[in-house]
C-alpha cells in the first residue's frame, strides 16, 4: 500500500478500498476516507495553488479547513478546500491557474516595487494610463477561478432543524455537552466540521484517540442526538438561526454537492476549539511549512509521513509533544526550536535528548530557502546574534494557540485580550449561548469534559429543564481546573524581513504592515483596509492574531489587541447552497390553464402571470365593441367585509360614502393614503346589512388586507375582513351581445330593468352560483361574475360555448387597456405615481366632501386651494403613433411630465393616452402636447377631454 | 439579543415574517394645519434605542402588533 | 522610517474653529477639503467619533452614476460623476476610478417605459445613456441569462456608459490626506453629543472631551442623522435602515460591467481584485444595527443566480452592512437646517457615495457664501413642508 504508514487505530482511511481521482490529467489512487488534499499529499504533490499577489507556490498549511491554500477546482466547482473534501471515484481535481510554471511568478521578484498601497500612489496620471493599467491588474491575481457552468446534475439542498440544543464542535467538550443534554431528555444536534468526531484529540496519537472513543460510543447510544459530521456552522444570524454547510452530503446522492442545515435551537453550546497561529518569519509560506495540526493529521488520520527531514518550531510544550509523536511514527525529526527562554518541559527535553533530537531554546526561525518546497531554515537566537542553517524538507511551526472565536463575534460577543493569560477570552455571552473547551483556553482533557457538561447544564437551565437529576448534577463545574497560559505569537525584530508573511491570502508582509502604520494607518480597521490583511478568503482566520499583535507592538496604546470585526460567513459558502431556500412563486389565476387552451399569450406582470392577448388585441377590442368579449379578472383583490362596524371601516378608506350604497347596488370607489395620494380603486357591492363585497386592484390586494386590519386594530372595530382573492374566480363579460349570451346560461331575470348598471345579484350561471354585477370599465354592457375558484374554468368554458356562435372572443389585458383608455379610466399606480393626489389624478369627483375621518381627506382639504403640482391629462393623436409610454412631455427646454399610457384604438382610429404633467397653459381643449422620446424625436398630440368613446355613457347602461 | 418580534398570537418570530408598520405616531387632530400634517407624514423620531412601533404579522396570524423594540440591540420589552 | 510620508494625520481638536464638521465620512472630509482649498477657510475641524470612513463611506458598493430621474436634480449628479475623473490627479491619490458602465435590466414593459423616460430625461441633461436589447446585453455580458427561462425574463436594459466604480477607501484616504495638507484638523475619537445654540444661532458643539466653539457647524453624519436631530430637539424626514451586501472569492475576469436589476433589487460587479460584490436591498424595517441576515443574503443570492446560473459554485466569503438614512422621495437633505450657522448634508440613504465630490463642493460653497447653490436647491429641508418633494419615483 502506497507509501503510507502501517495501519493504526487512529487512521480514518481504509487502505482496502482504493478510490481513483484525476489530478492534472493524471490518475491518483487514494483510499476511502481520504480527503482530496491527503490523497494529493500522499502522492507527493507539493504545490496546490499560487498566491494572490506574488504568485508564490502554496500548499496546505492547516489541513483543517482554516487556511485557503489548498483550494482548487473539484468536479467543476471553484475554490473548494481540498482538505475538507472527501475523495470520490472519478473525481476531477484541477488547480486554479498554472501551478508548475507560472509566468506571473515574476511578480515575486518585483515585490519591492509594490509597497503597501502602491496602487493608490501610482498609475493615475494621465487618465488613459490608468485605463490600461487596471486591465493588467485585473488579469494578475493568483488562484483565480474560472466561471463555468456546473454539470447539470449538480444540485444543492437544504434541511431545517429545530432541536432544543445545538452543540457546535464535536470535540471532547462538545460531545460531553451533547451527552449531558441528551441524558436529560432534550433533542440535540451536534455539528462537527471534520468527518470524524473527537476534535483536537482525534489526531493526538493513540492516547488522544482512546480518550475520544469512550465519548463517541456514549454519544452513539442516544437516539435523541442528531450528528452532523463534515459540516461547518458558517454563521449565526441575529434571529438565532445557525446555518451549517455540509459538502458532499452523501456518497449515494452524488449530485447533491452542498447542503445547508438551517438550525433554530432553543440554546447553543459553542465548543469550536482552538487552532494554531502560523509563525512569522521570512519566507514562511513555502510549501512544506505547515502547522502542527497538519502534521498530526497527516500522520495519525491518513498515515502520511511529512516529507523528509522535519524541523519543528514554536513557543509551547505542545510543539515538543508533536515532535515526539512524529518521531515515534518514524519521521526524521531534525530539531525543535523553542522561542522561550525556559524552553520545553523537562520531561519533553529529556525524551527528545534520548532520541538525539536537538532542542534550541531562545531561538526562533528567521528565514527559509527552497524553490518547489522548503529545503532549509535559518534558526537564529532571539537576540539575533547566533544564526545557523538547518537543512529540512518540512517545517512544523506555530507560535501558539488561538481560539476559533468567530461564531462568538456573530452573536455579539467580543473577544478581549487577557494580557496575564496571553489569550483572547470572550465577554459575557447572550443568555442562551454557552462556550466550552479549548475555545476558552483549556488544555486538560478532564477539565474540558467537565466544562462541556457544565455548559450543557447552563443551557438546560435556560431551556427550563430540571437539572437536579442525580446523573446530571454529579458533574462538577469545571472552573476549579486551572487555566493554562496559552502563548500568543511573539514576534522578534529578527523575524521581520521582507517576505515575512502575515496574511497569506493577500500576500501581506510584516513590512507592509509596519509601513502602513508609519503612514498613519494605525487603527486596526484602517490598517486592515489599507494593507488588505485579514480580508482574504480565510477572513483573517490565519492572520488576524499576528496582525493585531504587530499593530499592538508598534502602537502600545493598542495593546488591547482589538481584533477586526467578525462577520458571516466563518467559512465561505457557495451561492448555490445559499439560494436553495428561496422560491419565487408567481400567482396564477384559476383560469390560467383554460385561457392558455384558448390561445392566450401569458406574461409575468408583477406577482401575477396574466394573459396579454389571444393573438390580436386590436381585433379583440373591436369584438368587445361589436359583439362580446370575455376576460379573466380573478387577480383583483376581493374581500368580504361584514360586521357592525363595516361601514366605519370602509368609510375610513374609501373617499366616497359607503352609506350611500343601498341594497343590491355597487359603486366605483377610490382610496387615498394619508397624504391624499391616490393608491387604489375598485368596486364595492352591498351584500346585506353591514355586509359588503369589495374589490381592489391586483397590485394592491396584499396591502389592502393589512390596511383594513390596521384600522380595525387601532379603532377596536367589530368587523370581519375575509380575503377571498384566491377563493374566487372573476370573469368579465362585455359587449353588446353580453346579455344575450348570459341569458342562455341563467334563469334569472337579467333584463336592464331587473339588473341595471351599478346593480348586482346572486344567480346561477350554467349551474354555478355567482355574484354578478354590472360595471362600466370597458365602455360596453358589462357583467362581472365572481364564482368559487374551482368552478371558474367550467364557467368560462360554458360562457365561451354559449357565446361563440354570437361572436364572443376571449381578450387579454392589452385589449382591456384599449377599452379603458377609450373610456378615459385612470389607473392608479399606472397613470399616477406616489405623489399624485386625488385632485391631481383628475378624480376629485370621487371625494365626498362631507365625509370626515377618511384617510387622506385632511390633506386633501388642506391642499384643495393650493396650486396643483401635476395632473393627469388625456391626449389623442390621429392614426398610429410611434410614441411609447415613458415619452417626455416638454415645452422647449422645459420638462413638463411623461406619458403614462398610450395605445392605438382601432375603433377611433386614433392613438390615445394619458400623461402626468405639470400645470401648463396648453392644457385646454385643442391645446398641443409635445412629446420628446427616443433620444430626441418629437411628436405632437392634442389635449383631449375623456372619455373618447360614448361620452354620455349610454352603452354601459344598455 | 436575538432579533425576533413578539407576536401575542404566534410567539417570538423572525422579523421577515412581518411587515414593518413604522414607529407609532399620533395622528394630528381635526384642526391641525398643513405644517403639522407634513411633519406627521414625513418626519420621524427614527429612534436609535427603544421605540414603539407597529408590525403586521403577514406570514403568520395576520394581526397588527405594537412592539417596544430597541432598534440598536433588537431587545424587546413590555412598555 | 523617516522616509515614509504620512498619509493620514490626525490632530487633537482646538477650542475654537471657523467651521466644525460633524462626521468623518466622505461627505465631511470632502466638504472640509473644498472649504480649505477653494474658499480659503483657515480653521476647520472634522470630528469623527470612530475612524474616518467607518460609516457608509467605507461600506458602500462603490457604484457611481447619474441615474436619477427628477430633472431638477440631474445637473447635480452629472456634475458629481464628472468630478470623479479629475480627482485622482487633484488629490494626488489613485481613486481607482473605473467608468466601466452600468447595465440596468428591465423585466417588464412598465420598467422599460420607465427607463426610456429616465434615459430621455438624462439625455436632455446631457448625460450619455443608451437602451439595450437582449442581443446587445448578451454580447456585453455573455454569462447573463437573457432567455425567457428566468423567473422574470430580461426584456432589455438601460446602459449608462459613464457610470462605474471608484474605490471607496481610496476616496476616504485621498480626501483626508489632501484636507489635512490644506490645514484641516481631522480629529478621530471625538463624538459630538450636543450643540450650543444661542438664540437662533449655533455657537459650537459639545463633545466627549468638552465644548468646541465654532462660527459654523456642518452635519455630515450619514445614517446617524436622527441622533443629531435629537440633540437639536427636532426631527428629520428619514428612517434608518441597514443595507446588506456580500463579496465572493476571487474569479477570473468575466464581468466587465456593473449589472443591476432594479426590479429584483440586486446588483453585482467584479472588482479589480476579481471578487464579486453582491447587493443589495434595504432591510424593510428600521434598524441601527449593522448585522447581516440569512433571509436577505439568501434572497439576494438566489435572485442573482437566476440570471447568472454559472455562479452557483461561486462562494461568498464575507457579508456586511451599513446604515442608510432614507427619505420617502429618494433624495437627500442639503443646505440650511433652520438654525443659523448650522448646515446639513444628510439623508443620503444608499446613494450618497457617488455624490461625494458634488456634496463637498456645494456644501463648501453654501457654508462659505451663505447662499444655497442652484444645484442643491431641490434638496432643501423645506421641501417637505411646501409639497416640493423631489419626484424621484421608481416605477
Ligand atoms: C452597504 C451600502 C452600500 C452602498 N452602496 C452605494 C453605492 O454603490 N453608491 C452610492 O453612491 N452610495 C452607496 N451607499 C451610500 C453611501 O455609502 C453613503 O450615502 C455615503 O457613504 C454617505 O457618506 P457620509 O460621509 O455622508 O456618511 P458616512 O460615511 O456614514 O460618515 C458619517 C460619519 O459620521 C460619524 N458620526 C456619526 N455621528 C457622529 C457624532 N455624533 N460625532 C462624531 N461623528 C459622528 C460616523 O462615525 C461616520 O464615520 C451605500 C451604503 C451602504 C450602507
Ligand atoms: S491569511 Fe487569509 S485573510 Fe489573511
Ligand atoms: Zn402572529
Amino acid at each position: 500500500m502506497s507509501g503510507r504508514l502501517p495501519d493504526s487505530p487512529t487512521q480514518i482511511f481504509d487502505p482496502k478500498k482504493p478510490v481513483k481521482i484525476h489530478f492534472r490529467g493524471r490518475s491518483i489512487t487514494a483510499f476511502e476516507g481520504d480527503t482530496v488534499a491527503s490523497a494529493l499529499l500522499a502522492a507527493g504533490v507539493d504545490t496546490f495553488s499560487r498566491s494572490f499577489k506574488y504568485h508564490r507556490r502554496r500548499a496546505p498549511a492547516c489541513l483543517s479547513g482554516q487556511c485557503s491554500r489548498c483550494t482548487m477546482n473539484v468536479d467543476g466547482r471553484m475554490h473548494i478546500k481540498t482538505c475538507q473534501t472527501p475523495v470520490r471515484e472519478g473525481m476531477v481535481v484541477e488547480p486554479q491557474g498554472p501551478i508548475a510554471f507560472d509566468p506571473a511568478g515574476a511578480a515575486d521578484a518585483f515585490s519591492w516595487a509594490m509597497p503597501t498601497g502602491f496602487y493608490y500612489k501610482m498609475f493615475y496620471k494621465p487618465q488613459w494610463f490608468w485605463k490600461l493599467v487596471k486591465e493588467v491588474i485585473r488579469a494578475m491575481p493568483g488562484n483565480m477561478a474560472k466561471v463555468k457552468a456546473l454539470p447539470a446534475k449538480a444540485h444543492f439542498d437544504s434541511i431545517n432543524l429545530s432541536p432544543d440544543l445545538l452543540v457546535i464542535g464535536g470535540g471532547l467538550a462538545g460531545m460531553e455537552a451533547a451527552i449531558t443534554a441528551a441524558d436529560a431528555g432534550v433533542r440535540v444536534v451536534i455539528v462537527e466540521a471534520d468527518p470524524q468526531l473527537g476534535g483536537f484529540e482525534a489526531f493526538q496519537a493513540e492516547a488522544g484517540f482512546r480518550r475520544t472513543q469512550a465519548s463517541i460510543s456514549r454519544l452513539a447510544a442516544f437516539p435523541n442526538i442528531t450528528l452532523l459530521t463534515g459540516t461547518r456552522v458558517t454563521a449565526i444570524y441575529p434571529d438565532g438561526l445557525a446555518v451549517c454547510m455540509q459538502e458532499s452530503p452523501s456518497q449515494s446522492a452524488q449530485d447533491c454537492v452542498e447542503r445547508s442545515y438551517l438550525v433554530r435551537a432553543g440554546a447553543t453550546v459553542i465548543a469550536t476549539g482552538a487552532g494554531s497561529m502560523p509563525m512569522v518569519f521570512a519566507h514562511n509560506d513555502r510549501p512544506g511549512i505547515i502547522l502542527p495540526e497538519a502534521a498530526q493529521r497527516m500522520v495519525h488520520l491518513w498515515g502520511i509521513k511529512p516529507k523528509g527531514r522535519v524541523l519543528l518550531a514554536g513557543g509551547d510544550d505542545h510543539i515538543g509533544e508533536v515532535a515526539l509523536a512524529l518521531y515515534k511514527q518514524g519521521v526524521d525529526v531534525v530539531g525543535v526550536v523553542d522561542f522561550r527562554e525556559a524552553g520545553l518541559r523537562k520531561d519533553l527535553q529529556s525524551a527528545l535528548a534520548d532520541h538525539g533530537i536537538p532542542v534550541w531554546s531562545s531561538y526562533t526561525l528567521t528565514d527559509t530557502r527552497g524553490r518547489r518546497r522548503v529545503t532549509s531554515a535559518t534558526v537564529t537566537s532571539i537576540d539575533g546574534l547566533q544564526s545557523k542553517r538547518v537543512r529540512c524538507d518540512t517545517i512544523v511551526a506555530s507560535s501558539g494557540r488561538y481560539p476559533r472565536h468567530k461564531l462568538l463575534g456573530q452573536i455579539g460577543t467580543r473577544m478581549l485580550y487577557d494580557a496575564a493569560l496571553n489569550f483572547y477570552l470572550p465577554e459575557q455571552l447572550p443568555a442562551n449561548y454557552e462556550a466550552a473547551g479549548r475555545l476558552l483556553g483549556l488544555e486538560d482533557p478532564n477539565a474540558i469534559m467537565r466544562q462541556g457538561a457544565h455548559a450543557a447544564i447552563n443551557a438546560l437551565k435556560h431551556l427550563g429543564v430540571d437539572t437536579n437529576t442525580a446523573k446530571v448534577a454529579a458533574v462538577e463545574p469545571a472552573d476549579e481546573a486551572p487555566m493554562p497560559v496559552r502563548l500568543q505569537p511573539v514576534i522578534e525584530d529578527v523575524q521581520l524581513k521582507s517576505k515575512t508573511f502575515v496574511c497569506y491570502c493577500h500576500d501581506v508582509s510584516a513590512k507592509n504592515i509596519e509601513q502602513a502604520i508609519d503612514e498613519g494607518f494605525d487603527k486596526i480597521e484602517t490598517c486592515k483596509r489599507y494593507t488588505t490583511a485579514t480580508q482574504g478568503a480565510c477572513q483573517g482566520g490565519m492572520c488576524e492574531a499576528n496582525f493585531a499583535h504587530l499593530l499592538a507592538r508598534k502602537r502600545p496604546a493598542l495593546s488591547a489587541r482589538v481584533l477586526p470585526t467578525t462577520r458571516p460567513p466563518v467559512t465561505s459558502m457557495s451561492l448555490g447552497a445559499m439560494a436553495v431556500g428561496y422560491h419565487d412563486h408567481p400567482q396564477v389565476s384559476p383560469l390560467y390553464h383554460t385561457q392558455l387552451a384558448h390561445g392566450g399569450n401569458s406574461l409575468r406582470m408583477g406577482s401575477w402571470i396574466r394573459m396579454v392577448d389571444f393573438g390580436d388585441h386590436e381585433a379583440e377590442s373591436l369584438a368587445v365593441h361589436s359583439t362580446a368579449g370575455i376576460c379573466d379578472v380573478s387577480m383583483f383583490g376581493k374581500f368580504r367585509v361584514f360586521g357592525p362596524d363595516a361601514e366605519k371601516l370602509l368609510n375610513r378608506i374609501m373617499t366616497r360614502n359607503i352609506e350611500k350604497l343601498n341594497g343590491n347596488s355597487t359603486f366605483y370607489y377610490t382610496a387615498c393614503n394619508e397624504e391624499g395620494v391616490l393608491v387604489d380603486d375598485g368596486m364595492a357591492l352591498k351584500m346585506g346589512e353591514h355586509d359588503y363585497f369589495v374589490t381592489t386592484t391586483a397590485a394592491r390586494a396584499a396591502v389592502t388586507e393589512e390596511w383594513l386590519a390596521r384600522w380595525c386594530r387601532e379603532e377596536n372595530w367589530q368587523v370581519n375582513v375575509v380575503n377571498v382573492t384566491d377563493t374566487k374566480a372573476g370573469i368579465s363579460l362585455a359587449g353588446p351581445m353580453a346579455r344575450e349570451i348570459l341569458s342562455k346560461l341563467t334563469e334569472a331575470d337579467i333584463s336592464g330593468e331587473a339588473l341595471p348598471f351599478q346593480k348586482w345579484m346572486h344567480m346561477e350561471v350554467a349551474g354555478v352560483k355567482a355574484i354578478v354585477s354590472r360595471v362600466g370599465f370597458v365602455g360596453e354592457l358589462n357583467y362581472e361574475l365572481f364564482c368559487p375558484a374551482s368552478q371558474g374554468p367550467y364557467l368560462w368554458d360554458a360562457i365561451m360555448a354559449a357565446g361563440k356562435p354570437l361572436g364572443l372572443v376571449p381578450f387579454g389585458i392589452e385589449c382591456l387597456n384599449i377599452c379603458r383608455l377609450e373610456k378615459g379610466h385612470v389607473l392608479p399606480g399606472i397613470d399616477t405615481d406616489s405623489f399624485t393626489n386625488l385632485f391631481e389624478a383628475s378624480m376629485g369627483w370621487a371625494l365626498d366632501r362631507n365625509k370626515t375621518e377618511t384617510v387622506g381627506k385632511a390633506m386633501l382639504d388642506l391642499t384643495t386651494h393650493q396650486a396643483i403640482k401635476e395632473r393627469v391629462i388625456a391626449f389623442s393623436i390621429e392614426g398610429r403613433s410611434p410614441v411609447t409610454e415613458g415619452a417626455l412631455v416638454v415645452d422647449g427646454t422645459q420638462q413638463l411630465g411623461r406619458v403614462t399610457s398610450i395605445i392605438y384604438s382601432p375603433l377611433l382610429k386614433k392613438t390615445i393616452g394619458f400623461a402626468l404633467v405639470a400645470p401648463h397653459d396648453n392644457w385646454v381643449e385643442g391645446g398641443t402636447v409635445t412629446f420628446w422620446y427616443d433620444s430626441g424625436r418629437e411628436a405632437q398630440a392634442s389635449f383631449a377631454k375623456p372619455p373618447f368613446y360614448d361620452p354620455k355613457g349610454q352603452r354601459i347602461r344598455m | 439579543m436575538a432579533f425576533l418580534i413578539d407576536c401575542p398570537n404566534c410567539g417570538r418570530r423572525n422579523p421577515y415574517e412581518f411587515r414593518f408598520g413604522g414607529e407609532c405616531k399620533e395622528a394630528p387632530g381635526p384642526d391641525a394645519d398643513l405644517n403639522t400634517w407634513c411633519e406627521y407624514l414625513y418626519f420621524n423620531e427614527n429612534m436609535s434605542g427603544f421605540q414603539q412601533e407597529w408590525w403586521y404579522h403577514n406570514m403568520g396570524c395576520g394581526d397588527w402588533v405594537k412592539v417596544r423594540r430597541n432598534t440598536v440591540t433588537h431587545e424587546i420589552t413590555e412598555d | 522610517m523617516a522616509t515614509t510620508k504620512k498619509v493620514l494625520q490626525y490632530k487633537e481638536p482646538e477650542k475654537h474653529y471657523d467651521v466644525v464638521i460633524v462626521g468623518g465620512g466622505l461627505h465631511g472630509l470632502a466638504t472640509a477639503y473644498y472649504l480649505a482649498k477653494y474658499h480659503g477657510v483657515k480653521r476647520i475641524a472634522v470630528l469623527e467619533r470612530r475612524y474616518i470612513g467607518s460609516g457608509g463611506s467605507g461600506r458602500n458598493t462603490e457604484m457611481v452614476r447619474s441615474n436619477k430621474r427628477a430633472h431638477e436634480t440631474l445637473p447635480f449628479y452629472k456634475d458629481s460623476l464628472a468630478m470623479w475623473d479629475d480627482l485622482s490627479a487633484e488629490l494626488d491619490w489613485n481613486l481607482m476610478v473605473q467608468k466601466k458602465g452600468i447595465i440596468a435590466l428591465a423585466h417588464s414593459d412598465g420598467e422599460l417605459a420607465s427607463m426610456r423616460m429616465q434615459s430621455d430625461s438624462q439625455r436632455r441633461a446631457g448625460i450619455k445613456i443608451d437602451m439595450l436589447d437582449n442581443q446587445q446585453i448578451k454580447k456585453m455580458v455573455p454569462s447573463l441569462d437573457v432567455s425567457d427561462q428566468t423567473a422574470l425574463p430580461v426584456l432589455g436594459a438601460q446602459f449608462h456608459p459613464e457610470g462605474g466604480t471608484v474605490h471607496h477607501d481610496a476616496a476616504v484616504w485621498g480626501f483626508a490626506k489632501s484636507a489635512a495638507r490644506c490645514g484641516v484638523d481631522i480629529c478621530v475619537g471625538i463624538e459630538v453629543v450636543g450643540f450650543n445654540v444661542e438664540g437662533s444661532k449655533v455657537t459650537g458643539v459639545q463633545t466627549n472631551i468638552g465644548d468646541i466653539n465654532a462660527n459654523k457647524v456642518h452635519v455630515a453624519v450619514g445614517g446617524y442623522s436622527s441622533e443629531i436631530a435629537r440633540m437639536l430637539g427636532v426631527k428629520f424626514p428619514v428612517v434608518t435602515m441597514p443595507m446588506q451586501v456580500m463579496t465572493t472569492n476571487i474569479m477570473a475576469p468575466f464581468l466587465n460591467y456593473y449589472v443591476a436589476s432594479p426590479r429584483l433589487h440586486w446588483y453585482t460587479q467584479q472588482t479589480l481584485k476579481g471578487d464579486l460584490i453582491l447587493g443589495g436591498q434595504l432591510d424593510p424595517f428600521s434598524s441601527w444595527n449593522s448585522y447581516t441576515t440569512w433571509e436577505e443574503c439568501s434572497e439576494r443570492v438566489a435572485t442573482i443566480l437566476e440570471y447568472f446560473p454559472d455562479l452557483a459554485h461561486g462562494r461568498v466569503v464575507r457579508s456586511w452592512s451599513g446604515l442608510c438614512d432614507c427619505t420617502g422621495d429618494s433624495a437627500p437633505v442639503m443646505g440650511p437646517s433652520g438654525i443659523d450657522g448650522l448646515s446639513l448634508d444628510i439623508a443620503w440613504g444608499y446613494y450618497g457615495f457617488k455624490a461625494t465630490p458634488a456634496c463637498g463642493k456645494y456644501s463648501a460653497e453654501y457654508i462659505a457664501t451663505n447662499k444655497v447653490p442652484e444645484n442643491i436647491k431641490a434638496f432643501s429641508l423645506d421641501r417637505f413642508f411646501n409639497r416640493q418633494r423631489v419626484r424621484e419615483v421608481i416605477l
